[in-house]
């Protein structure tokens, strides 16, 4: 938090090539959310861009009231939403519904994946990422990739704590519940 | 302890949710319950693969590419500013000369008094004397030509620089 505030202070006080380092400390940040939820790959590096051009417009407003991670992370997270509004995408996967909590709570039936490691387990887990509802797919990046807790994924994506934690479960559970299905079918065929 | 563990609590085992308690007792019963092992091994296995960074690349001059569009913005501000500077001139004069055209002559000579006219110069004594009447016409003319020339400027120069620099 101290190192944030002096790097900050020093862009802000004209230092600007300062800024470089925080590119460089926060792009893989940038890049996890922004290749998360923005499907077309010529956009990304693009938007990339554009999200570090407006952290440098907004540095000012900056009030060290959150951790610089999750305020560059909730930017970063608003202006993938702008972007998929503006080219419109869809924000709202048909498929995906709020989670109730005895929905939650039900017992795992999935059988256990004895073979799958048989197979490319790579290649079929980040498929079947690829499917998820976008903001699944972000909470389990935010949380594996980037180590955010519940609440300060909460806080990049304006949800609950409780739900940012049903959201995590469900899409890992959903995941390994489609590789399971997944497997079985090129068994059988 | 006879119920297996469900897919929720072996996730919060995995990401040290539980109290320690509670992590204490399903811990003991993983020791015991083979069925519970394997899918906690799956999870655990799909953990160490979210984990990796895999799919994701930026250019290796990814941070120099944003810094040379900040500078490039930069230059786009400076310039701006000339522009800005030489708009409030010109709108000034410009604003001046409306102000002395439109002002009807009597409001001069009660402001000045009439043997004020020679120190005005004589450019401003020609126009005054050729001055017409207030009309209120006149006034929404300059408004919507002041208008037509903030919108050239917001439409040919502003929306060009997307992002104000801050040094």
């Amino acid at each position: 938090m101290e190192e944030d505030r002096q790097l900050i202070e020093k862009i802000l006080s004209g230092n600007a090539g300062e800024f470089e380092n925080l590119i460089r400390k926060f792009q893989r940040l940038v890049m996890h959310i922004v290749f998360r939820i923005i499907p077309n790959s010529s956009d990304q590096e693009d938007l990339c861009q554009e999200i570090f051009l407006k952290i440098y417009q907004n540095l000012e407003t900056f009030r060290f009231e959150s951790k610089l991670s999750t305020w560059i992370g909730r930017i970063a997270y608003n202006m993938c939403l702008n972007h998929m509004e503006k080219k419109k995408l869809p924000l709202q996967d048909s498929e995906f519904r709020e989670l109730e909590m005895e929905d939650f709570y039900k017992p795992d039936t999935t059988p256990p994946l004895d073979n799958i490691e048989k197979t490319d387990w790579y290649q079929k887990i980040y498929s079947e990422i690829d499917k998820l509802p976008f903001k699944l797919r972000t909470i389990l990046t935010l949380f594996h990739l980037d180590g955010f807790s519940y609440q300060e994924i909460g806080e990049i994506m304006s949800l609950p704590e409780g739900t940012v934690k049903s959201y995590l479960f469900r899409a890992r559970r959903q995941l390994k519940e489609s590789l399971i299905s997944k497997y079985k079918y090129e068994v059988h065929s | 302890m006879n119920a297996h563990l469900n897919s929720e609590k072996i996730q919060m085992l995995l990401d040290n949710t539980l109290p320690p308690s509670e992590g204490n007792k399903w811990r003991n019963h993983l020791r015991e319950c083979a069925y519970c092992q394997k899918q906690f091994l799956e999870y655990e296995k799909l953990y160490g693969i979210l984990g990796k960074e895999v799919g994701f690349q930026l250019p290796e001059n990814f941070a120099q590419n944003v810094m040379m569009a900040l500078r490039q913005e930069h230059k786009t501000v400076v310039l701006h500013n000339w522009v800005d500077i030489a708009y409030l001139t010109v709108s000034g004069i410009l604003g001046f000369i409306l102000l002395i055209y439109f002002t009807p002559i009597k409001v001069f000579q009660l402001i000045f008094g009439i043997n004020r006219y020679e120190y005005l110069g004589q450019v401003l004594i020609s126009m005054l004397n050729y001055a017409p009447q207030f009309k209120f016409s006149y006034v929404v003319v300059t408004l919507l030509i002041l208008l037509i020339f903030s919108l050239l400027d917001y439409v040919l120069i502003r929306r060009k620089t997307k992002f104000h620099v801050l040094y």
